[in-house]
């Protein structure tokens, strides 16, 4: 009568000893124990590389964006020369009837320049 | 060879350390015991498929059952110091560990081997009856009739103590 009770309740018992028992962790220090002892530093060999080459992808990125920086600094600058030289022709022009600046050809000396730097940025 | 190695030490130190501790009954053995099995590991730098998990559990089982004989022959000794001759009897008992307490931990500390063995590293590490035949260099059928007669002797002497 009372021995499906106690089967019972070993069975549980062994289950949950056994769950328990699957819960033990090695202590960390054991790997760095075990790697001090056989000569292997903790964060070397792929650790190493790794880093390096992050660093190397890093440092170009941050090349590549210098350089595309300073490319769109030129081209504004050489926009804003030209913007400053057609604002002079302009200046000049106002100055004159029309029919005298297409004469003496300075309509094209203002629109090239300028059309040109526009199109480049 | 730094990576597989390291692979093989985050795999396998949980698993290595619970039957350890398990066979032990003392974290600090056992610690001692899962470091040892993997200094071997690295001097030995060859291994593959399911033969390797088998190898380190085989050795990190010899080395339990190493100090448990250890263990028993300073017991011995101490019983002769203490009693003179008359020790043989008590002296062939199973050292009880410090740590593992309860009724399971002393029924599974008083299985024999490899029934001790079989339990822990079923129940508690869930390897399969071909790692666990690799490891005590036994055969497939022995594996599962042992495991069998283990549990049996683990349920039966458990409801005695119940009874």
């Amino acid at each position: 009568m009372r021995k499906q009770p106690i089967e019972q309740q070993v069975s549980a018992e062994l289950t949950n000893y056994f769950e328990h028992a699957r819960q033990v962790k090695c202590p960390p220090g054991m790997k760095q124990k075990l790697y001090a002892e056989i000569g292997i530093n903790q964060s070397s060999s792929w650790m190493k590389p790794a880093m390096a080459f992050s660093l190397a992808a890093v440092m170009s990125l941050g090349l590549l964006w210098q350089h595309q920086h300073n490319k769109q600094e030129e081209l504004l600058m050489a926009a804003e020369r030209d913007m400053q030289i057609a604002m002079h022709y302009m200046q000049k022009i106002s100055a004159k009837t029309l029919k005298e600046a297409n004469t003496h050809g300075i309509k094209p000396a203002i629109i090239v320049p300028v059309s040109k730097s526009m199109a480049q940025i | 060879m730094n990576i597989w190695y390291r692979l093989q030490v985050s795999k396998n130190q949980h698993g290595l350390y619970a039957l350890a501790y398990q066979m032990l009954g003392n974290q600090l053995e056992a610690e001692d015991v899962v470091q040892d099995t993997f200094i071997k590991l690295w001097q030995r730098k060859e291994a593959g498929g399911h033969y390797e998990k088998a190898w380190l559990y085989k050795v990190t089982r010899n080395q339990c059952l190493d100090i448990i004989r250890r263990r028993k022959h300073a017991h011995e000794y101490q019983l002769a110091q203490a009693v003179g001759s008359d020790w043989s009897n008590s002296a062939s008992d199973v050292v009880l560990n410090e740590e593992l307490s309860g009724e399971i931990g002393k029924a599974i500390e008083q299985l024999d081997e490899p029934y001790k063995s079989l339990v822990v590293m079923r129940e508690v590490n869930g390897l399969s009856y071909q790692v666990l035949a690799d490891a005590l260099d036994l055969s497939l059928s022995q594996t599962k009739v042992y495991l069998h007669r283990a549990r049996k002797q683990l349920k039966e002497s458990l409801e005695k103590n119940y009874a």
